[in-house]
C-alpha cells in the first residue's frame, strides 16, 4: 500500500487525511462484503481485497503528480531544500537574518509610532464626523472663546454640536497625599460632540454644561481606577479640588483616551463661560452631520465668519476659521519628523533587500551548474524559479518574524528616546497592524530580494551561459545602492547641522549655576493670593543659603512664548504694519535678569509697579530712531507703562528669532504660572532639597512644579532634535555599512572571476598598481554614478525636511558635499579592499587556478 | 506539469464520467463496481487509479464531492457531476468517438 500512504502522507491537513482515510477503508469493507457474498470467509476476502489496493503500478503513482496535494508536496521539498542550502551557508544566513529582522524591525517599530500617532482613528465613534475648527486672526492661529463657540454651534448647520476645551491642573488632596489632577474644563456639548455615553452615572445637564449649579465633574476611567480603586459608590461623591467641591455624577468609558491624559472633565466656571470676545483659550472641535461633507462645512463657517468680522469689529475683525480633521490637529508638528523617520527606515530597508538581492545572485551564478543539472532531469523554468523563490520566502519569513522582535523591543526604545508630548505615543503597541505592516514588509522584501535572482537562476540554465551575465545587473543593484545611501547621508548631515545650529544659537542668558523652579496655581486663582503666593515664595527661595540672586517670571527662557497683543506708544500712531503685530505680554518680579545675568543695555531697573524693562528687539523695531526710555507703552487704554531700562534678548523659543518683549511688573499682570530662576553659589542641583522645604512650609498642599537645573532643562527642549539627529543618523551609517558592502561584494566578486586575466596580465609585465587601478576604476565609476544620483534625489526630497530645519537651508551646498564626501570616503575603502587583493596576486596561483 | 496522459487514463476520466452521467450520484466502490458489470467484467477499474483520479476531477471542478451515509448505515463519501463536469463528458465522448473512428479506419485500411 505503498501509493496509498504517501496519498495520505502528503495530505498536510488533518481532517483531509481522515476523510481520505474513511473513504479508503469504506472502499475496503465494500469489497471485503461483496468477496464474502461469492463465499469466502471473512479472512480470505479482506486478505484479497487488501493485496488487489496494494497493487501500486507506475501510472498509480504519476496520477499523484496531478494532485494539489502533489503541489504541496513539492513545496515542502522545496522549503526543506531552501533550508538546508541556507544553513549550509551559516555566513550568509546571519547576515541575511540579521539585515533583513533590523530593516523589517526598525521599520516595524517606527510605524507602529505612526500608527499611533498620525494613523489611528480617534477612539470615538464616527471619528472620520469629527472636525477641529481653528480660528485665525490676521491669519495667526487664535484660541477660541464661548461666545464664539456658540456662534459656532448655533449658526453652522452643518454641525450636529460642538464643543471646546482648555486643560488645567487641580490639587486633590482626599486620599491623603496630595496629587495633581489634571481636569478638562469643557463648554458646550462636549459629550454630545464626542459621542461618548458614560460608563458609570450620567454626563452633563444643559444648566451644568453652562457652568451653572453646583460644580460637577464626570471621572475619565483611568482616574478612577488611579485614584479612586475603581469605587463604584464614587457617585455622588464631593471631592475637594484646588479648594472648591465638585459632585462626581459619572465616570468615562475606558476607550475614550481622547483628549489624553485626562482625569476629570467639568464644565468651565460661570465667569469663564462669560468671557470675553477678544479672549482666546479655547481648542474647538465638532460634530458634522451624518453625510455632511467637510467642504458644506467649510463654506457655512467662511460665511458665519464673515457674519462675525461686521458684527463684531471690535474684537473680530480679522477672524477666520478652517476645519479639519481632528487627527491632523492631534499630530500636529508631529507628523513631519515621525514621516522623515519612517523615510529613513524604509530607504534602510530597501538598502538591506538590495544587498541581499546581489548576495543571492552572486549565489545563482554560482549554482548555475545546479540549475542546469535539474533543468536536465527535466524541472521546467517555473519549477526552478519556484525553487529559488522559496529559499527567498524562507529567508524573508524568518527574517520578518526576528523583525517582529527587533521591533517589540525597538518600540520600548523609542518609547523612552522620542518626546514625551509627542501625541499618543503611550498607546504605542506592537498590535494587530503593526503586525499585518511587518508581514507585508517582509513579503515585499521577498519578491524585492528574491525575484531577480530566482529570474536569473532560472535563465542561466535555460540559456546555457554560466557566466559574466548577471554584472551589468549587479552594478546597477550597486548603483542604486549608492545613491540611496547618500540621499540619507544628506539627511542625517541636514539634521546634524540642525542640532548643532540649535546648541549653539545665542540663549541670551547665562544658563550655568542655575536652578528652575515651576510654581503653577490653578487659572482664576484671585490675584491677590497668587501675588502674595508669588511674593511669599520669592523671599523664601531669597533666604535659602546658597541662593545668591533670585527672581521669577511668567515663563522661563526657552519654554515658549506668553500672553501677547498688540502694543499701543501713549501719544503716538504706530506704523500700519505695528499697529496689530504681536508683543509678548510678560511679567516677572525680583532679580530674574540679574540672576540670569542678562545685559541692561539702557537706562535702569525699573523701581515701581508701573514701570517696566523691553527687550532689544522691542526697542529697535518700536523705537528706532530715538530713545525708548520714559515712553509709555500699554497693551489696553487703562493701564501705561513707562520703560525705564532694555535689556538683552532672551531665547523663548528654540529655533524662532527672538521677538518684541515688554517685560511688566509680576503684580500688573494675570499669570497664575511661575517659573523661577535661582543664581547658586555653588552646584545648583544641590538646592532643590531645601527649596522643595520651603515650598512645603508655604503651603503643605501645594505641588511644585518640575524643580531642576537650567542646564538639564535646556537639554530637554533640544532632545527631540538631538533623538531626531541621532536616529537618522543610525540609519545614515547603516546604509553607508549596506552600500559599502555592496560594493565590496560586486568587485571582490569580480576580481576572484577575473582571475585568471589578472594572473595573465600581471605575467606580461601588468605591475600591482595598474591592477589596482583597474579594479578602483570599475568601482569609482559605479560610486560616480551613485553619487550623483544620491546627491540630485536628495535635492529633490529635501524640500520636504524644510519645517524640520533650523538654521540650515535645505540647499546648502555645504552639506551636499559632506555627505558625498562621507559617502565616497566609506566607497573607497569598499573599492580598495579587493582591489588590493588584485594587486597581490600572485599571477602563479591564479593560472593555475581551474 | 502532466500533458502527456495515457489512454488508459483518459478513458478511466471518460468512464467515471459517464457513470455518474447515468447513475446519479456514488461512491468510489459504486463507480468501480458499476464500470466492472456493465462492461461484463472486461473493465476493472484499479483503486489505485480510481481515488487519484477522482480527488484529481474534483480539484478540477468536473465532479463534486459530499460525505452521506449508505443504506447500509456506512459514512461515504459521495461523488456528483458538475455543470463543468458534463461539459467535459461531452467533449470526453466526443474525442473518444474520434479517437476510435480513426483506430478503425487504420484497422480497416491495413
Amino acid at each position: 500500500m505503498n501509493w496509498m500512504r504517501r496519498l495520505l502522507n502528503s495530505f498536510r491537513n488533518e481532517r483531509l487525511n481522515h476523510d481520505l482515510n474513511d473513504e479508503l477503508s469504506f472502499h475496503i469493507e465494500m469489497a471485503v462484503r461483496d468477496r464474502m457474498s461469492q463465499g469466502l470467509s471473512e479472512q480470505e476476502a479482506r486478505r484479497e481485497a487488501h493485496l488487489k489496493f496494494g497493487n501500486a503500478t507506475l501510472q498509480q503513482e504519476r496520477t499523484r503528480d496531478a494532485n494539489v496535494v502533489a503541489w504541496l508536496d513539492g513545496l515542502w521539498r522545496d522549503v526543506r531544500h531552501a533550508v538546508r542550502g541556507l544553513r549550509r551557508r551559516p555566513g550568509f544566513l546571519v547576515t541575511a537574518l540579521a539585515s533583513l529582522a533590523l530593516g523589517i524591525g526598525a521599520n516595524s517599530a517606527i510605524f507602529s509610532v505612526v500608527d499611533a500617532v498620525l494613523l489611528k482613528p480617534l477612539p470615538v465613534p464616527d471619528p472620520e464626523r469629527l472636525v477641529s475648527v481653528r480660528e485665525f486672526k490676521s491669519r495667526r492661529p487664535t484660541g477660541g472663546n464661548p461666545a464664539r463657540l456658540n456662534d459656532w454651534r448655533t449658526q453652522v448647520d452643518a454641525f450636529q454640536s460642538a464643543a471646546a476645551w482648555y486643560g488645567e491642573n487641580v490639587v486633590y488632596a482626599g486620599g491623603g497625599e496630595p496629587r495633581r489632577l489634571s481636569m478638562l474644563r469643557t463648554f458646550g456639548g462636549v459629550t454630545e460632540t464626542l459621542a461618548v455615553a458614560p460608563a458609570l452615572g450620567r454626563t452633563f445637564t444643559a444648566e451644568e454644561e453652562r457652568g451653572e449649579g453646583q460644580p460637577v465633574a464626570l471621572l475619565s476611567h483611568a482616574a478612577w481606577r488611579r485614584v479612586f480603586g475603581a469605587d463604584a459608590g464614587i457617585l455622588g461623591r464631593t471631592l475637594k479640588l484646588s479648594g472648591a467641591q465638585f459632585t462626581v455624577i459619572g465616570v468615562l468609558p475606558a476607550s475614550l483616551t481622547y483628549p489624553e491624559d485626562v482625569d476629570l472633565w467639568s464644565p468651565g466656571p460661570l465667569e469663564v463661560q462669560r468671557a470675553s470676545r477678544k479672549a482666546g483659550f479655547l481648542g474647538v472641535v465638532a460634530r458634522l452631520r451624518p453625510g455632511v461633507p467637510m467642504a458644506q462645512a467649510q463654506a457655512q463657517i467662511d460665511t458665519v465668519a464673515g457674519r462675525l468680522r461686521s458684527q463684531y469689529p471690535e474684537s473680530d475683525a480679522e477672524l477666520t476659521a478652517q476645519a479639519g480633521p481632528v487627527l491632523d490637529e492631534v499630530a500636529g508638528e508631529a507628523r513631519a519628523p515621525l514621516l522623515v523617520l519612517l523615510a529613513a527606515a524604509s530607504i534602510v530597508l530597501v538598502l538591506a533587500c538590495v544587498n541581499l538581492a546581489n548576495l543571492l545572485l552572486a549565489r545563482a551564478g554560482e549554482r548555475a551548474r545546479e540549475s542546469a543539472i535539474r533543468a536536465a532531469l527535466g524541472a521546467g523554468r517555473a519549477g526552478l524559479i519556484r525553487l529559488y523563490l522559496t529559499e527567498s520566502v524562507v529567508l524573508a519569513a524568518s527574517g520578518g518574524a526576528l523583525g517582529l522582535l527587533v521591533a517589540s523591543s525597538g518600540i520600548d526604545l523609542l518609547k523612552t528616546i522620542l518626546p514625551e508630548e509627542l501625541p499618543r505615543l503611550a498607546q504605542t503597541t506592537l498590535d494587530g497592524r503593526v503586525v499585518g505592516f511587518a508581514m507585508l514588509l517582509t513579503l515585499l522584501c521577498a519578491v524585492l530580494f528574491g525575484v531577480a535572482p530566482a529570474w536569473r537562476a532560472a535563465q542561466v540554465s535555460l540559456n546555457g551561459v554560466m557566466k559574466q551575465k548577471g554584472g551589468g545587473f549587479r552594478a546597477s543593484l550597486v548603483v542604486v545602492q549608492v545613491s540611496l545611501s547618500v540621499t540619507l547621508v544628506v539627511g542625517a548631515a541636514l539634521m546634524a547641522a540642525t542640532f548643532f545650529n540649535l546648541r549653539r544659537q545665542p540663549l541670551g542668558f547665562q544658563s550655568t549655576q542655575i536652578l528652575t523652579v515651576r510654581l503653577d496655581q490653578p487659572w482664576n486663582t484671585d490675584k491677590p493670593v497668587l501675588d502674595r503666593f508669588q511674593g511669599a515664595a520669592l523671599e523664601r527661595f531669597r533666604a535659602i543659603p546658597g541662593v545668591r540672586l533670585a527672581g521669577l517670571a511668567d515663563r522661563l527662557p526657552l519654554a515658549g512664548g506668553s500672553q501677547t497683543g498688540p502694543v499701543k506708544v501713549r501719544g503716538r500712531a504706530l506704523p500700519a504694519e505695528l499697529e496689530k503685530a504681536p508683543v509678548g505680554h510678560r511679567g516677572y518680579a525680583g532679580d530674574y535678569f540679574q540672576a540670569l545675568n542678562v545685559p541692561l543695555l539702557a537706562g535702569r531697573w525699573p523701581k515701581a509697579e508701573r514701570e517696566a524693562l523691553v527687550n532689544e528687539t522691542f526697542a529697535k523695531r518700536y523705537f528706532p530712531h530715538e530713545d525708548p526710555l520714559g515712553k509709555l507703552v500699554g497693551f489696553d487704554d487703562r493701564q501705561w507703562l513707562e520703560v525705564t531700562g532694555v535689556v538683552g534678548d532672551l531665547r523663548q523659543e528654540p529655533g524662532r528669532a527672538p521677538m518684541p518683549e515688554v517685560f511688566a511688573d509680576m503684580r500688573t499682570v494675570y499669570w497664575p504660572m511661575a517659573g523661577f530662576v535661582l543664581r547658586a553659589e555653588g552646584d545648583p542641583a544641590a538646592l532643590a532639597g531645601a527649596v522643595r522645604e520651603q515650598i512645603r512650609a508655604l503651603d503643605p498642599e501645594f505641588i511644585p512644579g518640575p524643580i531642576q537645573t537650567m542646564e538639564i532643562g535646556l537639554g530637554r527642549t533640544i532632545a527631540s532634535e538631538r533623538t531626531r539627529a541621532g536616529l537618522i543618523g543610525g540609519f545614515a551609517l547603516i546604509a553607508l555599512l549596506l552600500a559599502s558592502l555592496g560594493i565590496y561584494g560586486l568587485l571582490a566578486g569580480d576580481v576572484v572571476r577575473r582571475r585568471q586575466e589578472i594572473g595573465i596580465r600581471v605575467a606580461l609585465g601588468a605591475r600591482p598598481p595598474d591592477v589596482l587601478a583597474v579594479v578602483l576604476a570599475r568601482g569609482a565609476r559605479l560610486v560616480a554614478v551613485g553619487l550623483v544620483l544620491g546627491l540630485a534625489g536628495a535635492l529633490a526630497l529635501s524640500g520636504s525636511m524644510t519645517a524640520l530645519l533650523y538654521g540650515v537651508r535645505p540647499t546648502d551646498p555645504v552639506i551636499y558635499i559632506a555627505a558625498a564626501a562621507v559617502a565616497a570616503a566609506a566607497a573607497a575603502l569598499a573599492c580598495y579592499l579587493p582591489a588590493r587583493r588584485a594587486a597581490r596576486l600572485d599571477p602563479l596561483a591564479a593560472l593555475r587556478h581551474e | 506539469m502532466n500533458r502527456h496522459k495515457d489512454v488508459l487514463q483518459g478513458t478511466l476520466t471518460l468512464l467515471v464520467l459517464k457513470t455518474l452521467a447515468s447513475r446519479g450520484p456514488l461512491h468510489g466502490y459504486g463507480i468501480s463496481a458499476h464500470i466492472q458489470q456493465v462492461s461484463a467484467d472486461t473493465l476493472r477499474v484499479e483503486e489505485g487509479s480510481l481515488y487519484p483520479a477522482l480527488h484529481r476531477m474534483e480539484q478540477d471542478g468536473w465532479i463534486a464531492a459530499e460525505w452521506a451515509v449508505t443504506e447500509l448505515g456506512r459514512r461515504a463519501r459521495y461523488y456528483q457531476l458538475t455543470t463543468a463536469g458534463r461539459k467535459a463528458l461531452s467533449a470526453e465522448e466526443a474525442s473518444w468517438g474520434r479517437l476510435t473512428a480513426a483506430v478503425g479506419q487504420v484497422l480497416r485500411f491495413a
